[in-house]
């Protein structure tokens, strides 16, 4: 029996029987990497508090929950605006949209800016990154987790941009979606680093 | 309401031909190519590195080279061959082989896939101007541990550079592995269910989640070197609550997953080669892919085994030695599993089929090396030594570059249509596999004997002078049987003529199904996939029934 040639392979949509499309799937595994990136820094602190007598250790200025606490809300909060964006963009809601991304980078970029005058207050008080490694982790790991707000920020430009140029519709708004996961994660990342490093000292 | 906006019409990339099609290029097959060319000049500086140290430690007190010499030729010789060759060669044949095989037209991400490759000579750029500057290259080993690595000990900017370049690798690494992950996962050909993917494609699958899981975690504790070479952190420094060790936990928590990253593609490549050219299938298709699985997952639970002598809890060192002979046994099912397939076959020895048996018997031995390292009082005595260097180099030469070469005899014909010259290819893996084991069989003996790793020079008198002396020799063999690679692959470039033609092998997979080289859309028809070998399939579909036979529904 001669066994004939098929259908061509298809164009740039077709995909075979998965539930997650091409570009998700993409954002999932990079999102993946990064965990493991924040997920080998939290190793690396567990490590170092593991063999520490004390915690801060003897002299060393502590950090302060209130501050840190008030940066959680304002990172969660644009969590919540950033959706409220979603919905938007998911009904067609132009303006909603808008709205949503660009009130959340503003609050991202104000996060940025505390988080910035909260590292030089710390300075001020004599934390620095050689302050033992209790200032060693905390300054690489919110210094990691601030370098990714800002990237997560450049990905809500670019939803935003494109968003004005129309490029989005009620039914084709992945870009939307994964850009706004991963602000999504950056935030869960920071209630991480707010637990362990701020409040369970 | 809503309306549906109007979508902004779709770019068509300009044409560009010559030189600017391979540099603006995201054809994968393109990008594949000049990552196995990039790789494979990385492994002749690599070579040219190791012949070097091999010239120096011939025999005792050559003088040939100075301690800070010799220390930055072993380590960039280390780091070349890994993250400039070894890993990502695997990318560089995944990258043109796994869309032709799942019946795909190019990767998920092309254009990120064209970021990776680039991000390479970028990469070899930075390590290699680290010859240049004051104080030299790296040159605390390839796994750089502090404090020798801090900067009171190696204040000069050769380290960073190494940092550096290896951190750029890394997000090449990563991008390729989610590009293969989303590719696999999101662009299979109607047919092409996960079950009749060939190994080579799964192994690819497999390597790509170790990297995308553990590659981070390097780039982290490479972040925190940095850090304390430079604004004085002291994650590594036990005055300022630090410990050198936690660099030995997290660079080994990459760098143990790194080295099956450097196996699998290679165990893949074997996995397509033995069932061509033993006509046959291959043996428990379904075990070689758990067990390429099992080896993923519990590679990353070993790591520790490189740390034995640091003083680890018990319980730990209990659990990561019986962890590490458990490995063993999903690597014994895939040699039996190819043992397997090379049975009852009708064997015939082209050049990618002498280069996997040789991989066959060089992995093995390579392996079983790696068995007594296991054995926790045994590495005691024998980690740090030239055992260690023989085990390394049995498995990543006999293993990985074997099946390297192996791969390039088998799709060069693939790529350009052309053939490698036969009989230069037996001459190349002749000498290559005497070379080899002359190279690194005394490694054995030396190791045994007690000579250390990573000195620049021995006493005489000890009875290591022979030994090093054979090593040197089968070196220097290798390097011969490179030049006759080199001759074979310009000659066959530019003369052979094309006659290749799609099948040259009678091959299984989906990339025989086109022509060689594939058209850039890879497939103008695709076969009808009903098995993992669709172009078999499909070929004995179209042999001529012999008289007085029926036709059969099925076979």
């Amino acid at each position: 029996m001669a066994i004939q040639a098929t259908a061509t392979h298809g164009g740039p949509a077709h995909q075979t029987d998965e539930s997650m499309s091409r570009g998700m799937a993409g954002m999932a595994f990079f999102i993946a990497s990064e965990i493991m990136l924040f997920g080998g820094l939290f190793a690396g602190y567990f490590y170092v508090r593991g063999q520490a007598s004390a915690w801060p250790p003897e002299g060393v200025h502590k950090l302060d929950a209130v501050t840190g606490g008030i940066l959680t809300a304002l990172l969660l909060l644009s969590g919540v605006v950033a959706h409220f964006g979603v919905v938007g963009a998911k009904s067609g809601r132009q303006g909603q949209f808008i709205l949503g991304m660009a009130i959340a980078m503003v609050m991202g970029t104000v996060f940025i800016a505390g988080q910035a005058y909260e590292w030089f207050s710390l300075m001020d008080e004599g934390l620095n990154a050689g302050s033992t490694v209790y200032g060693s982790t905390f300054y690489v790991m919110t210094g990691f987790h601030g370098a990714h707000v800002i990237a997560g920020l450049l990905l809500l430009a670019v939803v935003l941009v494109r968003g004005f140029w129309r490029d989005f519709t009620p039914s084709r708004h992945l870009f939307v979606d994964a850009g706004v996961l991963y602000w999504h994660f950056v935030d869960v990342v920071w209630v991480f680093l707010y637990v362990i490093l701020y409040v369970l000292v | 309401m809503a309306t549906e906006a109007i979508a902004r019409p779709i770019q068509h990339p300009r044409e560009y031909t010559g030189l600017l099609s391979w540099l603006l290029t995201t054809d994968h097959k393109k990008i594949g190519i000049m990552y196995l060319i990039f790789t494979i000049i990385f492994f002749f500086v690599g070579g040219l590195l190791a012949l070097l140290v091999r010239l120096q430690l011939a025999w005792s007190d050559t003088g040939i080279l100075s301690q800070e010499q010799y220390n930055q030729f072993f380590t960039m010789h280390a780091s070349t061959m890994l993250f400039l060759f070894v890993i990502p060669v695997g990318a560089g044949f995944g990258n043109y082989l796994l869309p032709l095989m799942i019946g795909a037209k190019d990767m998920a991400y092309p254009r990120i896939n064209a970021f990776s490759l680039w991000l390479i000579p970028l990469a070899a750029l930075v390590l290699f101007s680290s010859f240049f500057v004051e104080g030299g290259s790296a040159q605390a080993g390839w796994t750089s541990y502090p404090p020798l690595t801090g900067k009171t000990f190696l204040p000069g900017s050769g380290t960073d550079l190494w940092i550096l370049g290896v951190q750029i690798l890394g997000i090449s690494s990563v991008g390729g592995g989610i590009n293969f992950l989303v590719t696999t996962m999101t662009m299979r050909a109607p047919g092409m269910s996960l079950a009749r993917m060939p190994i080579f494609v799964w192994m690819i699958v497999v390597t790509s989640v170790l990297v995308v899981f553990a590659t981070p975690v390097l780039a982290g504790v490479l972040t925190m070197l940095f850090t304390d070479r430079f604004i004085g952190t002291g994650f590594f420094d036990p005055r300022e609550g630090g410990n050198p060790i936690l660099w030995q936990q997290l660079f080994w928590f990459y760098s143990h997953p790194a080295v099956y990253i450097m196996i699998l593609p290679a165990m893949g490549i074997v996995s397509e080669v033995l069932p061509v050219f033993s006509r046959k299938p291959l043996f428990g298709y379904k075990a070689v892919i758990y067990a390429g699985a099992a080896i993923g997952i519990l590679g990353f639970t070993v790591w520790m085994h490189h740390m034995f002598a640091t003083g680890l809890s018990v319980p730990l060192t209990i659990w990561t030695m019986l962890a590490t002979m458990m490995i063993a046994v999903p690597s014994g099912v895939k040699m039996f599993n190819w043992l397997g397939t090379l049975w009852g076959g009708s064997l015939i020895f082209p050049p990618p089929m002498l280069f996997a048996i040789g991989f066959l018997f060089m992995f093995l031995i390579g392996g079983v090396d790696g068995m007594f390292n296991a054995v926790v009082p045994i590495d005691y005595a024998i980690n740090d030594t030239y055992w260690v260097v023989s085990h390394i180099h049995y498995v990543l030469f006999g293993g990985s570059v074997f099946g390297v070469f192996a791969g390039i005899y088998f799709w060069f014909p693939k790529m350009t249509g052309k053939f490698l010259d036969e009989g230069l290819g037996r001459l190349h893996f002749a000498l290559m596999f005497i070379g080899m084991n002359l190279a690194f069989m005394p490694m054995h003996v030396l190791g045994l004997k007690g000579m250390p790793r990573r000195i620049a020079d021995y006493q005489s008198g000890q009875g290591w002078e022979i030994w090093n002396l054979i090593a040197t020799v089968g070196a220097f063999i290798i390097a011969a049987s490179m030049i006759v690679f080199v001759i074979n692959f310009i000659h066959s470039l530019r003369s052979a003529p094309k006659t290749a033609g799609d099948d040259p092998w009678e091959g299984n997979s989906l990339e025989w199904s086109t022509s060689s080289p594939p058209p850039e859309h890879n497939f103008d028809s695709l076969p009808e996939i009903r098995s993992e070998r669709p172009t078999r399939d499909a070929r004995i579909a179209r042999q001529p029934l012999a008289p007085g036979a029926q036709a059969s529904a099925e076979h």
